[in-house]
């Protein structure tokens, strides 16, 4: 790996070193990039410009740098000197440590609010929604009433005459009891 | 010049014919091989129809009339648009890997599996090519008959459920058709579809037309929720089955929406818009939940098939050019990717007699070449750029947005809930370690299936990098409609 990586890192600091006066403050981009007059970050910056050299100087001044050099000699603290100490401090730090390793829990709870929550509601819906409702209840549920009106309807179709004809005398009984009674008023 | 619809629906049928009679089921491989050539002269014949339809006009092409029933005039009247013709070369296009998908699974009753397939893809075309109504309603319901035979004949253990559902489902959608066609006959005088275009309707009048078509196209697309009929059918239908069913017969419902509704009932349409977008949507994303937690591969697909149609209602009822455009392009491509994903659970289907997702697990790893074409139609089917399901679904989304930002929003979760459900069933199938013996034994594809499965990706990256010779044809007649649909009735 080292290889490639030195190999990978000669072009970065050619092409930052060599091009920055020309892509930043030069015209590289012509009207590809339009810059808004209220956004006058760039600027300023052209004014305050020096070339890449005191750019690098100022860049050494400041606390992030510093801060990105003490990520540098900590990690080789706690890798290369003192490869014990890692297991003993994330012993100590306990809560604040689990905190870190587990990325905040964001990807926990990714997987249980949103991975979990959909599969619950697609649950819901697939068992409530389309299994008893639509299908249960709608679509059974009216072949089911089919079924059962039929069951006792068919009870009155006995295949006897004399029900029939029994069936027949009752109609005219009450259809003679309609004209006799009610029709005349 | 050759009457290249009839033929489209003739040579089919008549091929479907010729294998019932000359074979007997002890003769297998030449009922077998009787069908493929059948399968092919069918889409031969539909060629012509695209290399010589002339663009940039929306008027009927290949028109053929024969007078039929002069008492109530009806006609044997055929003729194509921009937006029926491509329907006719997928029909027959998937006819004929349908007829190869079964050449080796199917071992009983070969010659009336093979003769059902290539009848039903005949009056299929009958319905896409039929201008007169009767004779799309004859179309219509007699499309239904081979289906339920081949799911009830050649499906699963609960096949006749299935079939029974399925066909008692759609036919009580179309009757109400039928009802609603016999009204525009007696006000019109005529069964001539064109005609009705013209037909002066009050709003009133319009709307229970409107809900009499509706039922029967809704049912048939599947929207919400009259749906639950199709993954029961998917789930017990035999592999070639599936692969008509969503990637044909499903598009029937929706031709149905852009042929009836849209130019016969325009103020309808726009009055019913909000309603019709609402179910549209209500499937593109309750569907899609439903279908991530299917444990099937077969109902997860299809599930995944209602999501995707939502979309086709969807971009319909947004009375755009991109929208119309583009639920078309999504039928095209619903097509070929649904075929491929049932043609996949199909092959290892064949070798593990498992549909359930728990039961598989790093098939990648005694399948490779499998895997790679698996992973291409999930691509697919969850719309990646470069996919024929990117354009579609991209379309629709575009115009969406145009009519309504938080439309689009919702159309959008389409793209998730799709990537979310097909990639995970990729993963637990397809990926990890061998998960059992079985998934250790398996073989990889045969050279049938390569080129099954390779013919599909062929087509839908040809409709995904280049859709231009698809969107061309559709153009002229997309734009009329949108005329027809602007223009009021009443």
């Amino acid at each position: 790996m080292t290889v490639p990586l030195v190999l990978l890192a000669i072009p970065s600091i050619y092409s930052g070193w060599a091009y920055i006066d020309h892509v930043l403050f030069g015209n590289f981009f012509g009207q590809s990039i339009v810059i808004a007059q209220q956004h006058a970050g760039l600027a300023t910056m052209t004014e305050e410009w020096h070339g890449p050299w005191p750019f690098v100087l100022h860049g050494m001044t400041t606390l992030p740098f510093w801060l990105a050099v003490a990520g540098v000699a900590a990690a080789w603290l706690l890798y290369i000197k003192r490869s014990d100490l890692p297991a003993k401090i994330s012993e100590r730090a306990g809560a604040l440590y689990q905190l870190l390793v587990n990325n905040y829990y964001i990807d926990r709870f990714n997987d249980w609010f949103f991975a979990g929550g959909f599969r619950r509601l697609g649950t819901l819906f697939s068992n409530v929604g389309d299994r008893s409702i639509i299908d249960g209840f709608f679509v059974n549920g009216s072949a089911r009433l089919v079924g059962a009106t039929s069951a006792v309807l068919r009870q009155i179709q006995s295949g006897f005459i004399y029900q029939y004809a029994f069936a027949m005398v009752l109609g005219i009984v009450v259809f003679l009891f309609w004209w006799l009674t009610l029709r005349v008023v | 010049m050759l009457p290249y619809l009839s033929l489209a629906i003739w040579v089919p049928i008549v091929a479907g014919l010729l294998v019932l009679a000359v074979n007997r089921d002890r003769d297998a491989p030449a009922a077998r091989w009787l069908a493929l050539v059948g399968a092919v002269a069918g889409f031969a014949v539909t060629i012509p129809l695209y290399t010589q339809f002339t663009l940039g006009t929306a008027e009927m092409q290949f028109v053929e009339t024969i007078e039929w029933i002069p008492r109530f005039s009806v006609n044997y009247l055929l003729g194509v648009d921009g937006i029926s013709v491509l329907f006719i070369l997928l029909n027959s296009f998937i006819t004929v890997l349908a007829v190869w998908a079964g050449w080796v699974v199917i071992q009983t009753r070969v010659a009336q599996y093979m003769a059902a397939f290539l009848i039903m893809s005949g009056l299929i075309n009958g319905v896409f090519a039929s201008l007169d109504a009767v004779l799309f309603y004859v179309f219509f319901e007699a499309q239904l008959i081979p289906m339920y035979l081949i799911i009830g004949v050649w499906g699963g253990p609960n096949r006749i459920y299935a079939a029974l559902k399925f066909f008692l489902y759609t036919f009580l959608g179309s009757v109400l058709m039928l009802v609603a066609l016999i009204y525009l006959y007696t006000v019109s005088g005529s069964f001539s579809i064109l005609e009705w275009y013209q037909l002066p309707l009050s709003l009133k009048t319009q709307e229970w037309l409107f809900a009499a078509f509706f039922i029967a196209f809704a049912v048939k697309v599947p929207m919400w929720p009259v749906h639950t009929w199709l993954p029961d059918a998917h789930v017990e239908a035999p592999t070639g089955g599936s692969v008509v069913l969503a990637a044909i017969t499903l598009k029937v419902g929706a031709y149905g929406f852009v042929r009836f509704i849209l130019p016969i009932l325009p103020d309808a349409s726009h009055y019913l818009a909000g309603f019709v977008i609402t179910l549209s949507l209500v499937a593109v994303v309750y569907i899609g939940f439903v279908a991530l937690v299917q444990p099937d591969m077969k109902k997860l697909i299809a599930y995944s098939s209602i999501s995707h149609m939502g979309f086709v209602t969807l971009g319909f009822f947004l009375f755009s050019q991109l929208g119309i455009e583009g639920g078309l392009v999504q039928m095209i491509s619903h097509g070929f990717v649904s075929a491929a994903l049932f043609l996949c659970v199909g092959v290892l289907y064949d070798r593990m007699h498992s549909r359930l997702i728990g039961d598989y697990g790093g098939v990648v790893n005694t399948m490779p070449k499998f895997a790679a074409f698996a992973m291409l139609f999930a691509m697919a089917n969850a719309a990646l750029p470069g996919t024929s399901g990117f354009v579609g679904e991209f379309l629709v989304i575009l115009a969406a947005v145009k009519a309504n930002f938080w439309l689009g929003f919702l159309a959008a979760t389409i793209m998730i809930l799709g990537a979310a459900y097909t990639l995970w069933m990729y993963k637990r199938v397809w990926f990890g370690d061998v998960a059992n013996a079985g998934v250790a034994a398996l073989k990889d594809v045969s050279k049938r299936e390569f080129w099954l499965l390779a013919t599909l990706v062929a087509a839908i990256l040809a409709l995904g990098i280049y859709p231009k010779p698809f969107t061309d044809v559709m153009h002229a007649s997309v734009a009329q409609l949108l005329t027809q649909v602007a223009q009021s009735k009443q």
